[in-house]
């Protein structure tokens, strides 16, 4: 297999214009709303990447981006070095064969009027990929493959439980054979012992079958657990990306220190990690984004925006002061 | 400035703090709350079992434990939306000063709910009405409960939103609850529920649909605000790390049932339930390698099964747990329901 990267972005670029309110017809200044700005970001067969960031980052347009449901205004989103847009038949079915999507919401991703087995077995009907004969035995393995007992192949939706439809939600995504995961939020909103299987199967699955995964999530145990690599996001940039261990260990950006200090960790006090809540992505003032919540924010913050810079091969952040490691 | 009349026999210390003040609670009286023996019963199942815990002025409770555990159960019937005999509830719920609540009629309901005991309920969006503004959600408990006029409201109103962090309160209370992001959806929550002063604060997963650095800031200002009431809360949470953080005592449910219940330093820091060591062994942190997950399952509620529920799905079970439930037993620190416990 090349390891030549799968998703590659650059300089992703994705603007809104809105209309502004009031005003005359035919006078309506354009606003824009930038909700990725200038990303850049890589995916190496097998590598697991985390998109880390709160609400209002962009991690979904990112997402809607990469699987070629919104196209970028500027820079360049490729899949094995073709742009995603552009992708036609034969390359277009080898895109939805090898990326396949986990939903946030898997009840709502799941058609309560099939079954267990339709559901698994229409990626396979409809990419051609096994015969009529073998499809019950395909479904069949595919569900013992995320712990799910064949037995419930022919109940629906309704009976099934929130981490059984997870599970169906991966076999789902599994049954096409695909070279990508693409997880939205894929265990929030399940109970701790729930998403601790979850995250088990998915963490074994992507390394028996060697797959990569990019796993967005706003929970850095979640990211530390699944992903080697991680990107931290917040209002459609991303200010911090390497290696996950590193980057959780010591972060440079003020912004991962604050998420880091937010997320719960036994007995240790509630900090005020942050002021206010993120700004409106409309019409952002020059300047680093973050600065207007940022303790270490100086002058020149407010002047212009810091570049994403390597700071090591496998580091980069985009801030003009730094956290010392 | 006309007297207040609140209608309660607790009048002298419902006084709204810009109107005097509360009355500090004695020192040594008797716990804010009680709770013995609750048990729910629905047809042959048994919701709740023999669930018992107090609470103290002025402290915070961790409910703890997966979905349908009953922890939500446990709140409603401290709100008295759940009430005996038409559910099958029984058991006490003593609150200070008010004697046995569990079987009070709704009218005297009428007079504890908001003023002693508030809420603040997980999802913010769907508790507030969509179709009335934030200041009328917000006054109306005020003129209703507290009797305030329209401009004394009004003025309460904007002070207890800029308390819970909302800047430019006043031309807040003309907007809708669709115009505010989550975040402040849950602080106009907070505010509302805490706009009689209750002794009594139920906070239902009250983060759970917020971003960490939000979760953080509105943990604290309940923390912050409660403390300041001299409020006691009760914390519905599943999250044992931010447990850890927020209460000092818990109480981990499992299917109905106290398995365990101490002080949260006690009790998460060094569990001794088999389940409490399991939800722990869960929770994320940036160095967990490897998860040990808990086997699926879901408690029998059957109210004639005569185990311990947690045993089907217990690594450490003996033969007797399936036969004998085993009773809730101060050991080391804690109360402790288990046969097999951890050394």
């Amino acid at each position: 297999m090349s390891t030549a990267p799968i998703f590659r972005l650059l300089d992703v670029q994705k603007a809104y214009d809105i209309d502004a309110k009031g005003g005359a017809l035919f006078n309506r200044a354009k606003r824009r709303l930038r909700a990725l700005d200038g990303v850049r970001l890589s995916l190496a067969p097998g590598e697991s990447l985390a998109i880390v960031g709160e609400s209002g980052s962009g991690k979904t347009t990112l997402l809607r981006v990469l699987l070629g449901l919104t196209h970028p205004t500027d820079g360049r989103a490729l899949f094995r070095e073709k742009d995603i847009a552009s992708l036609d038949g034969v390359d277009r079915d080898r895109f939805c064969r090898e990326v396949a999507m986990i939903y946030q919401d898997a009840r709502g991703s799941l058609n309560p009027r099939m079954s267990v087995l339709d559901l698994i077995a229409e990626p396979l009907d409809h990419h051609k990929l096994c015969t009529k004969s073998e499809r019950r035995d395909r479904v069949a393995a595919l569900m013992s493959r995320v712990g799910l007992s064949p037995a419930m192949m022919s109940r629906y939706v309704s009976a099934l439980s929130g981490g059984q439809l997870r599970r169906v939600a991966i076999a789902r995504a599994l049954a096409s054979e695909p070279s990508v995961l693409v997880a939205d939020e894929a265990v929030s909103g399940l109970d701790v012992s729930t998403q601790a299987q979850i995250l088990k199967l998915l963490r074994d699955l992507q390394r028996e079958m060697g797959l990569s995964l990019l796993f967005i999530t706003h929970d850095l145990g979640v990211a530390a657990y699944l992903c080697d690599r991680i990107a931290v996001m917040y209002l459609g940039r991303v200010v911090e990306a390497g290696l996950t261990r590193e980057v959780l260990k010591a972060p440079a950006h003020p912004y991962t220190r604050a998420l880091l200090n937010a997320s719960p960790r036994f007995f240790a006090p509630i900090s005020d990690p942050l002021p206010g809540e993120v700004p409106s992505p409309i019409d952002l003032p020059p300047g680093c984004r973050f600065a207007g919540r940022c303790v270490r924010a100086r002058d020149d913050c407010q002047k212009s925006e810091p570049a994403l810079t390597p700071a090591s091969p496998t580091r980069m952040f985009a801030c003009f002061h730094p956290l010392a490691s | 400035m006309k007297p207040l009349d609140l209608g309660t026999a607790r009048a002298s210390t419902m006084l709204p703090a810009a109107l005097g003040g509360r009355i500090e609670p004695a020192a040594g009286t008797e716990p804010l709350l009680k709770v013995e023996g609750l048990s729910l019963t629905r047809g042959e199942s048994l919701i709740l079992d023999e669930v018992a815990f107090s609470l103290r002025r002025g402290a915070t409770l961790g409910l703890l434990g997966e979905s349908g555990a009953g922890k939500s159960t446990i709140a409603l019937a401290l709100i008295g939306l759940l009430r005996k005999p038409e559910v099958g509830l029984s058991g006490t719920i003593t609150l200070d000063g008010e004697g046995d609540v569990v079987d009070a009629p709704e009218k005297a309901w009428l007079k504890l709910r908001g003023r002693r005991v508030a809420m603040i309920f997980q999802d913010a969006s769907a508790a507030l009405n969509p179709c009335f503004t934030i200041g009328r959600q917000i006054m109306t408990p005020l003129r209703r409960v507290l009797g305030l006029g329209r401009s004394a409201a009004r003025v309460r109103a904007i002070e207890l939103l800029e308390s819970v962090g909302l800047n430019d309160a006043p031309s807040r209370l003309s907007a809708y609850p669709h115009q505010l992001s989550g975040g402040m959806q849950q602080r106009v929550m907070i505010a509302i529920a805490l706009s009689s002063n209750p002794d009594l604060l139920l906070a239902d997963e009250p983060t759970s649909a917020l971003d960490v650095t939000i979760q953080a800031q509105i943990i604290r200002l309940i923390l912050e605000e409660t403390r300041r009431r001299s409020a006691s809360c009760i914390f519905v949470l599943h999250d044992l790390a931010l447990a850890s953080q927020c209460c000092d005592d818990v109480v981990v449910l499992y299917g109905g049932q106290v398995v365990e219940t101490g002080p949260s330093r006690i009790v998460l820091g060094a569990p001794m339930h088999p389940y409490t060591q399991a939800l722990k062994g869960c929770v994320l942190e940036f160095d967990t390698e490897e998860l040990e997950p808990l086997p699926s399952g879901a408690p029998s509620f059957a109210s004639k099964a005569p185990g311990c529920r947690f045993a089907d799905r217990c690594a450490r079970a003996l033969d007797k747990c399936a036969a004998t439930k085993p009773p809730l037993v101060a050991t080391r620190g804690r109360k402790l329901a288990c046969w097999n416990p951890l050394p």
